[in-house]
């Protein structure tokens, strides 16, 4: 019961505040300064969202790992997926963080020119032993050759090996096959156009007809050729058809604000 | 073997006119001739504007085409244009097309400086919070921080003056992601406080009409014959430009693949109507 | 051999190696399915992390704030922000452990979905009351002439808006209820043009998908293929 309440409570508060921050007057806004905090929530809200993402990677080592560790049938095509997983993962990972890392070096070191080392050691301890160990503090030819030697290393590892891999692993792979798998579409469109469109009664061929009047508007070769034939296409999908949208897009956004509404109000039951 | 057939002729009817390269001319397509000439009409030189590309591999084939002819056409008016994306994996695209423009204008002579015409950004996650961000910050250039190599935006010269949503004369958005461009929509509050313009791919086009009438999109692309209207609308309007080939074939492309579908609808109901499946 | 040419080369037969699902279900659709599958789900994660979470959560709660030139208007309310939300999202885990601990999963759930609600409200008025305010069309319409294509066009706008909605009142009465079968079936009939429209677009959009990829087989892959001989 206490429970309950508390899963209410925190609806409440967390919905409430972005329904507060829209209906409230400018004054209000100013006043609370809502429009510094505002970016602050919104970050928070999200980073909770993002840890959500671990969870589908949890799921996909918990089921592909039975398959490969209890060696069902089809297990290697599991060792694969999780092999790839793994590559993409550390391939870009280590790249980030090394060029992050470095990144900090530079920053650091520009930092310098403004701070004393001293108080900047204090706040960043680990980047300054890191620059400590390279160069004396004073010496400021040293820190530029090293500002410029953690720049090209930057540079050349734009061109690495891991670079390289993760490139191959994107544009090589993940773009392409993405693309491919959307584009089967296309087949099985052209088979169901054969198999399963057929007009039997009034209401099948006035959507074909329709069908026909968008696709012919804008080929090339036919009807689009006469005027008419384009304004009927443009008046069918600005008056017909943009009506019908706005009628279906009206009753989902007042069902949308009815469940938004009863989730802010806790009425959802969500255990 | 009936649908190797169906899969075959498809490829021979979309095909023969890649593996041919023979064109034809896109017809008259009127969202795209107002959209061109709303941005001819009332984007000109130093006017700051934003475009989104909000696509991935799956939708490129639309969103790509819509996304190069806006940004050549945004690049010769001499716009000022900051280029982001809140879909991770457009981030080649945002590189690829970029190029692809810059180097196609400057073969015809028409330089274009990375930094002072125009600014990648990169990908920025959560829209929401993005969008919502636009609309109360005094200076855009320091909300947008870096471009996506990480060089602070202040370090160009585009990036010298600082500005708010009121000084974005238009957004261009190209997305077909269920959802994007209603949360542009919703947080940029389109219409009345900016002007936002949607290239969409073609499944969206009924649903993105209801913007249009209502104000809160200014022009509408439609997928691929938005695209190749926009595309021969530039050619007519700078007339020393190259067309762009590629983009003419895969409309010529899909023009012969409409007629074939047609032909399979045709065909299916004729033999069931005879009685033969 | 180059790199780029070698991701050209890789690229065209990954888009083969797809299409080869077309005739028959095949080990290599099926290896090239669960490699695709395999970077998509690292890829993802790796790109949370670097474009958000860093510079958005970490990047302010290590203090990084500075080095990287940006003015923090309340360091102290913003790190506890992102600790909280940070432990927040843990909850999510929480389901890997006793049963007695689930609870936390329901407040990590709560959180997110009374947020998303919260901003869906705001969403939904701020696209929701344009479209209203331009469903209100005249219907007699001078310019100043009374013109009558427009007129009957908006007619015919408001009369498929006002049918399109009663065909699909469920919640309180049924819509027979409200208008005759007759009109019921003129709804459907608009309804209908509707989703012809869409398919109709359906169609041109999938088409463009496998043009694109036969484009880049054409003019990319072939002379790759080509120049290694």
């Amino acid at each position: 019961m206490l429970a309950q309440y508390l899963l209410r409570f925190l609806a409440f508060i967390f919905g409430g505040y972005f329904v507060f921050e829209f209906f409230s007057p400018q004054s209000w806004k100013e006043s609370l300064q809502l429009e510094k905090i505002n970016p602050v929530v919104l970050n928070a809200l999200t980073t909770v969202s993002a840890f959500a993402v671990g969870l589908g990677v949890i799921n996909l080592f918990i089921t592909h790992g039975k398959r490969v560790f209890g060696l069902y049938r089809r297990w290697f095509f599991s060792l694969v997926l999780l092999s790839s997983f793994l590559i993409t993962t550390f391939c870009g990972f280590y790249s980030f963080v090394y060029i992050e890392s470095r990144n900090l070096q530079i920053k650091f070191l520009e930092a310098l020119e403004t701070n004393s080392f001293e108080v900047l050691s204090i706040k960043h301890p680990s980047i300054a032993r890191k620059i400590f160990l390279a160069c004396p503090i004073q010496d400021s030819s040293c820190l530029q050759i090293l500002k410029d030697q953690l720049n090209r290393e930057i540079e050349q590892s734009k061109s690495g090996l891991v670079s390289n891999i993760f490139k191959v692993l994107s544009e090589g792979l993940l773009f392409p096959l993405g693309a491919a798998m959307f584009s089967l579409l296309a087949f099985y469109i052209a088979s169901a156009s054969y198999r399963a469109f057929r007009f039997r009664s009034l209401f099948g061929l006035v959507l074909l007809a329709s069908a026909l009047i968008v696709i012919l508007g804008q080929n090339s070769l036919w009807l689009s050729q006469f005027e008419f034939f384009l304004d009927l296409r443009a008046w069918l999908l600005n008056n017909v058809s943009m009506a019908a949208f706005r009628a279906i897009t009206f009753g989902a956004l007042i069902g949308g604000l009815i469940l938004a509404i009863r989730i802010w109000l806790g009425m959802e039951k969500l255990k | 073997m009936k649908l190797l057939a169906i899969y075959a002729g498809l490829i021979l009817a979309v095909g023969v006119p890649i593996f041919f390269s023979f064109y034809v001319r896109p017809p008259l397509n009127l969202a795209a001739d107002s959209f061109f000439k709303n941005v001819e009409e009332t984007i000109n030189q130093g006017d700051i504007t934003f475009l989104s590309f909000d696509f991935g591999p799956g939708t490129v084939a639309e969103n790509g085409p819509q996304a190069q002819v806006v940004l050549e056409h945004l690049l010769r008016k001499k716009a000022k244009v900051f280029i982001l994306s809140f879909y991770a994996l457009s981030q080649p695209f945002l590189v690829s097309i970029s190029k692809a423009v810059e180097e196609k204008l400057q073969k015809e002579g028409v330089f274009v400086t990375y930094g002072q015409d125009y600014v990648i950004i990169g990908f920025k996650p959560s829209p929401e919070l993005f969008l919502q961000s636009v609309l109360g910050a005094k200076d855009l250039i320091e909300l947008m921080g870096r471009d996506f190599r990480g060089t602070p935006l202040k370090d160009f010269e585009i990036g010298q003056s600082p500005f708010d949503y009121t000084a974005i004369k238009a957004w261009f958005q190209f997305s077909g992601l269920a959802d994007m461009l209603q949360t542009y929509i919703r947080f940029l509050e389109t219409g009345k406080k900016l002007k936002l313009y949607h290239g969409c791919t073609s499944i969206t086009v009924p649903e993105s009409y209801i913007y249009l009438d209502s104000g809160q999109i200014s022009g509408l692309l439609e997928g691929l014959a938005g695209s190749s209207w926009y595309e021969s609308l530039l050619s007519k309007y700078f007339p020393t430009r190259e067309p762009n080939q590629r983009l003419l074939l895969q409309f010529t492309s899909l023009t012969f693949g409409q007629l074939y579908i047609i032909f399979l609808i045709i065909l299916g109901n004729l033999l069931s109507f005879f009685g033969r499946d | 051999m180059s790199l780029e040419v070698f991701i050209v080369l890789l690229a065209g037969f990954g888009t083969l190696g797809v299409y080869s699902f077309l005739i028959k279900e095949n080990s290599f659709f099926r290896l090239i399915e669960h490699i695709f599958i395999g970077i998509a789900a690292g890829y993802t994660p790796f790109y949370v992390f670097q474009n958000f979470l860093w510079p958005k959560v970490f990047v302010p709660l290590l203090g990084l704030n500075e080095l990287y030139g940006v003015d923090v208007e309340f360091p102290t309310f913003e790190r506890l922000a992102y600790i909280v939300a940070i432990v927040v999202g843990l909850f999510f885990y929480a389901q890997y452990l006793p049963k007695r601990l689930q609870i936390l999963v329901v407040i990590a759930l709560t959180i997110s979905l009374a947020a998303s609600a919260g901003l869906a409200i705001k969403g939904i008025f701020t696209e929701l009351v344009p479209q209203l305010q331009s469903s209100f069309k005249p219907i007699l319409v001078f310019n100043p002439e009374f013109d009558f294509l427009e007129s009957l066009s908006n007619i015919v706008f408001l009369a498929t808006l006002l049918l399109s909605l009663t065909y699909f009142i469920f919640t309180l009465y049924s819509s027979e209820a409200i208008v005759s079968r007759r009109l019921l079936t003129v709804a459907k009939i608009l309804l209908l043009i509707c989703f012809g429209a869409f398919f109709g677009s359906t169609i041109s959009a999938r088409l463009s998908l496998l043009i694109e990829r036969l484009v880049f087989l054409k003019e990319e892959w072939i002379p790759a293929l080509l120049g290694l001989f």
